[in-house]
């Protein structure tokens, strides 16, 4: 688990990866009927290569959030679209949200100062809690899911993750941040 | 007045130790460690800029909060275009809280140490040979100026104006790069007219900055602007006509200094 406080916000963030899943449809069925115990967000990792993309988008979903100004239900749906770079929130939800058929899953979990929150992660998930580590999320980003999600300039589609450099990376997240930056503007 | 606006910077970015490094008419910059949203170790001495447009008072609070977002927005979104541009060097942008007119953005350059650890601006880089001619016009300046007017050519190639082009605006990075700051004026225009007149900018710029020396820095800038435009036909063609636009409008400034 990663923990993260974001300096200028009260809340802070736990952030879990899993591989392994076994019960992504389980906790779809469940997120989507609103259940408490399912209140995260529950994360694509097919579309997410760096630390920094997921925690742009809390930045971005958290400074809407305290300023009341969030497009969606709450802060945890509120991460999800912020991931996207469209304004179409069904679009991004889908894309960035988890697949029924996932068998990876990133979790954030957004608590508020002093709030004495008490779940355990693996009563929700079932499947293998590992590091979140930029070096595993790249390797299983799926660049053809990215470049639907994102519409990069010019196509990610043709560009094989194996070739790519450190040079490419950070060029990569550098657009990205842009782009979740800047939806919307 | 000032520290009013500080106050006001420091209410919508709590907990950011904020240093100020300029106070200009339309927005103060600061530098902090703390980084928005990525966990800083307490030894990094990697540094973020802040740029803060405050309210002004004299506006109208509404379309005062409108301008404000529109050109923080307008100033970020330059930054993304730039992104876009690999061969312009520029700072990446971290984080905009449009609403409040504030963009976050990664700090370019690096302090000179034989300068009064000022910061590696165009400007400072040249200021310290100004009073020795033989430093002040070495192979080494001659590269690094040829090296920012291309990036320069590169820019207008890509059709992106800056609209305030001073050697203050221009950092040379550590490796002796070139790299821009400041999209506050900028805008994209493919009229030869616009970039003549971005040119003619800096020539006065550097004319009145760097006076000594202006007329062969400004010689090697343009060397460089024009190797920016590449060797291909169509572009030779655009860059003839930005440099026929680029005289007509300096002669235009000496007519007009002429007549006082
Ligand atoms: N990304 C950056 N990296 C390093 N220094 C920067 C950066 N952005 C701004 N600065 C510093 O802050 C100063 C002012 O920034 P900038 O020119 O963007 O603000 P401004 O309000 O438009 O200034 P002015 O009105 O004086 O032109 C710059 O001259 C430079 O010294």
């Amino acid at each position: 688990m990663l923990s993260v406080k974001i300096p200028q916000f009260q809340q802070s963030l736990q952030i879990y990866y899993f591989e392994n899943v076994e019960n992504s449809t389980e906790i779809r069925t469940k997120l989507l009927s609103g259940q408490d115990s399912h209140n995260f967000a529950f994360v694509n990792p097919d579309v997410i290569f760096s630390k920094e993309q997921l925690l742009s988008a809390c930045y971005r979903a958290l400074l809407d959030y305290n300023s009341g100004k969030i497009r969606t239900r709450s802060i945890h749906s509120e991460i999800i679209f912020c991931l996207g770079s469209s304004g179409n929130i069904v679009d991004s939800l889908t894309r960035f949200g988890i697949k029924e058929d996932g068998n990876r899953l990133i979790i954030l979990k957004v608590i508020e100062k002093e709030e004495d929150v008490e779940y355990t992660i693996d009563e929700i998930v079932k499947g293998d809690n590992k590091d979140l580590d930029d070096a595993l999320l790249r390797e299983n980003v799926d660049f053809k899911q990215m470049q639907k999600a994102y519409k990069f300039q010019p196509s990610l589609s043709n560009s094989a993750r194996e070739d790519f450099k450190e040079t490419d990376w950070s060029l990569l997240l550098r657009k990205t941040v842009d782009l979740i930056q800047l939806r919307g503007c | 007045m000032s520290d009013e606006l500080i106050q006001l910077a420091q209410s919508h970015l709590q907990n950011i130790p904020l240093q100020v490094i300029s106070q200009g008419a339309e927005a103060i910059v600061f530098t902090t460690k703390t980084h928005p949203y990525l966990p800083t170790s307490k030894d990094s001495h990697t540094e973020y800029i802040i740029k803060y447009r405050p309210p002004k008072k004299y506006r109208h609070p509404q379309l005062d909060a409108t301008l404000t977002k529109h050109r923080t927005i307008a100033e970020a979104r330059l930054l993304q275009r730039l992104t876009n541009i690999p061969e312009i060097q520029s700072p990446g942008l971290i984080a905009l809280d449009a609403r409040n007119g504030i963009i976050w953005m990664e700090k370019v350059g690096y302090e000179l140490i034989d300068y009064d650890d000022k910061i590696s601006s165009l400007k400072n880089w040249l200021w310290r040979y100004n009073d020795n001619q033989e430093k002040a016009l070495t192979e080494e300046i001659k590269i690094a100026l040829e090296k920012v007017g291309c990036m320069i050519g590169k820019a207008h190639v890509n059709d992106v104006i800056h609209g305030d082009l001073t050697s203050s605006n221009i950092i040379i990075t550590e490796a002796q790069e070139a790299c821009l700051i400041d999209f506050g004026l900028s805008y994209q225009s493919a009229l030869p007219e616009d970039k003549g007149v971005d040119l003619y900018v800096l020539d006065r710029a550097i004319l009145s900055t760097h006076p000594k020396y202006a007329e062969q820095y400004n010689e090697w800038l343009m060397a460089g602007y024009e190797r920016g435009y590449g060797k291909d036909k169509k572009s030779l063609i655009k860059l003839k006509e930005v440099l026929k636009r680029y005289e007509e409008v300096r002669l235009r400034g000496r007519k007009r200094s002429m007549l006082g």
